[in-house]
């Protein structure tokens, strides 16, 4: 049977989507000393009475820099992400950068039941990223328990959050659904607020232009790619009919699709040659152009890439393009 | 790097006569508040408190008093103060009654007027100071301090 191997989750991201993605991506510092820091000033004078110099310093005054809280959420996957219908465990990460001047505790929300999209993504979950990898590994990085493990992020700190969602069955190609995370300071909310004494060193906590919490927006994109490879076969023997007797030829046709919207990528399409047969040099076609038979620059080989074995990359195929079509030939033995 | 010239300052103290312990002819007394304006409730006026806590960007408005207790006039007063580290000059705002206020930009080692007042930028070049740049402050009092007289001056920093 031939064999698929191909990458269905790597769909096109449409344009709109990665323009937000790449203009929200940079990183935002955080604002100036750190929270808690003292600010001490001692002035001084010089002067001469009487032709002898004389010298005086005032006592230091001395304040503690407040701190400000602020917060952004940034998308850091490639939206929307290229899902089927039913789908499970579909990632979006997201990163959450303390840009206050002190150590803060978020809670998280992630929200999959917004307005204004297609469909509700289902079963959302959030895991930390647990050792700064960036990349979500199951059964490594923790659940988030809201108030039990809130993420406390230094200041210029940020931490990777991973959500996952699984999709409803029976969606359209297109249906797009939106999940958001927000992260929200355990101090406060609202711009200007004041928390007396809540900053780190004994200073006050103040909510800064982020309002204490941020936002950012995700979503996942039906688009129900498949592969599908129809293998059909015609017989020629010796005598001019089409049995398949030994020292006839067999000519087999691999019709490849993909159906879905988006794009495969990747697609590489790798058919075993039969036992007792051999195959018949230069017979190999994709969509009527000879390949060499050689692991080379074209798109197929014979037995070069694997042993008796048919490959050809396709590369990146778009769902709803033409069907392409393999053709190579074998003798019965 | 702004607390340097303070340091050094005092360690040299000791080679002047140090006549503000002694009390005898002539002392001149220092002081330095520091204080923030806030809003009085929804009203456009404003009252200055002592600044204990300052967020980042909030303004201090430094104020510097010499006094000279002493029973002969000071001649040749200077005040120094250096911008206090984790802050920002605010351009412009230093008092200058009375006196000649002159910026340094390299811990208080040289000082000469704003405008003559040139850094090396990262790229190499040099350029000419901008108030960020500033380390100190100094005031030269044009006349002589008076027994029983005060002279205040005054700046704002900014917390970076």
């Amino acid at each position: 049977m031939p064999r698929v191997l191909a990458d269905p989750r790597s769909g096109c991201a449409r344009g709109a989507w990665l323009v937000v993605f790449l203009l929200t991506a940079s990183h935002a510092w955080a604002v100036g000393t750190p929270a808690g820091t003292p600010v001490a000033n001692t002035a001084t004078a010089t002067y001469s009475v009487g032709g002898s110099g004389s010298f005086s310093a005032s006592a230091t005054t001395t304040f503690v820099v407040d701190e400000i809280v602020n917060v952004v959420v940034t998308l850091q996957s490639v939206s929307p992400v290229s899902v089927s219908s039913p789908d499970t465990n579909r990632l979006l990460a997201f990163m959450v950068s303390n840009t206050g001047n002190g150590s803060e505790k978020f809670s998280l929300l992630l929200n999959a039941a917004l307005a204004g999209d297609q469909f509700d993504p289902t079963n959302p979950r959030l895991f930390l990223d647990s050792n700064a990898t960036t990349v979500y590994e199951p059964g490594v990085d923790p659940p988030y328990q809201p108030g039990v493990n809130d993420p406390v992020i230094p200041a210029d700190g940020s931490r990777w959050v991973f959500a996952l969602c699984d999709v409803p069955s029976a969606l359209a190609n297109g249906n797009l659904g939106d999940a958001s995370l927000t992260a929200t300071s355990t101090k406060g909310t609202g711009t200007g607020t004041i928390i007396a004494g809540g900053g780190v060193g004994g200073g006050d906590a103040v909510i800064g232009a982020s309002g204490g919490k941020s936002t950012s927006l995700g979503g996942y994109l039906v688009t129900n790619l498949a592969v599908s490879v129809v293998k059909s076969a015609t017989v020629a023997d010796l005598g001019g009919g089409t049995t398949p007797s030994p020292g006839a030829t067999i000519t087999y046709t691999l019709t490849v699709s993909v159906a879905g919207t988006g794009s495969v990528a990747n697609l590489v399409i790798t058919d075993p040659l039969p036992p007792s047969t051999s195959y018949v040099a230069s017979s190999l076609h994709l969509n009527g152009a000879a390949l060499s038979d050689a692991a080379d620059a074209d798109a197929g080989d014979v037995g070069g890439t694997t042993p008796n074995q048919v490959t050809v990359a396709l590369g990146s195929v778009a769902g709803g393009s033409l069907p392409q079509t393999i053709t190579f030939a074998v003798t019965i033995n | 790097m702004k607390k340097s010239l303070v340091l050094s300052l005092l360690l040299l103290a000791p080679a002047w006569p140090v006549r503000a312990a002694t009390g005898s002819d002539s002392s001149i007394v220092v002081k330095t508040i520091a204080e923030v304006e806030t809003k009085v409730d929804d009203t456009d006026q404003v009252k200055r408190e002592p600044a204990r806590k300052v967020a980042p960007g909030g303004a201090v408005i430094y104020t510097i008093s010499a006094s000279n207790t002493g029973s002969k006039p000071a001649t040749d007063v200077v005040v120094t103060d250096p911008i206090p580290e984790h802050m920002d000059y605010v351009d412009g705002s230093a008092s200058s009654e009375g006196a000649r206020v002159t910026y340094s930009v390299d811990g208080g080692k040289t000082f000469a007027a704003k405008e003559k007042l040139q850094v090396r930028g990262k790229d190499g070049m040099t350029r000419a100071a901008s108030a960020t740049d500033f380390t100190h402050i100094r005031w030269q009092f044009e006349k002589p301090l008076a027994p029983g007289e005060s002279r205040v001056v005054q700046f704002r920093a900014r917390v970076e």
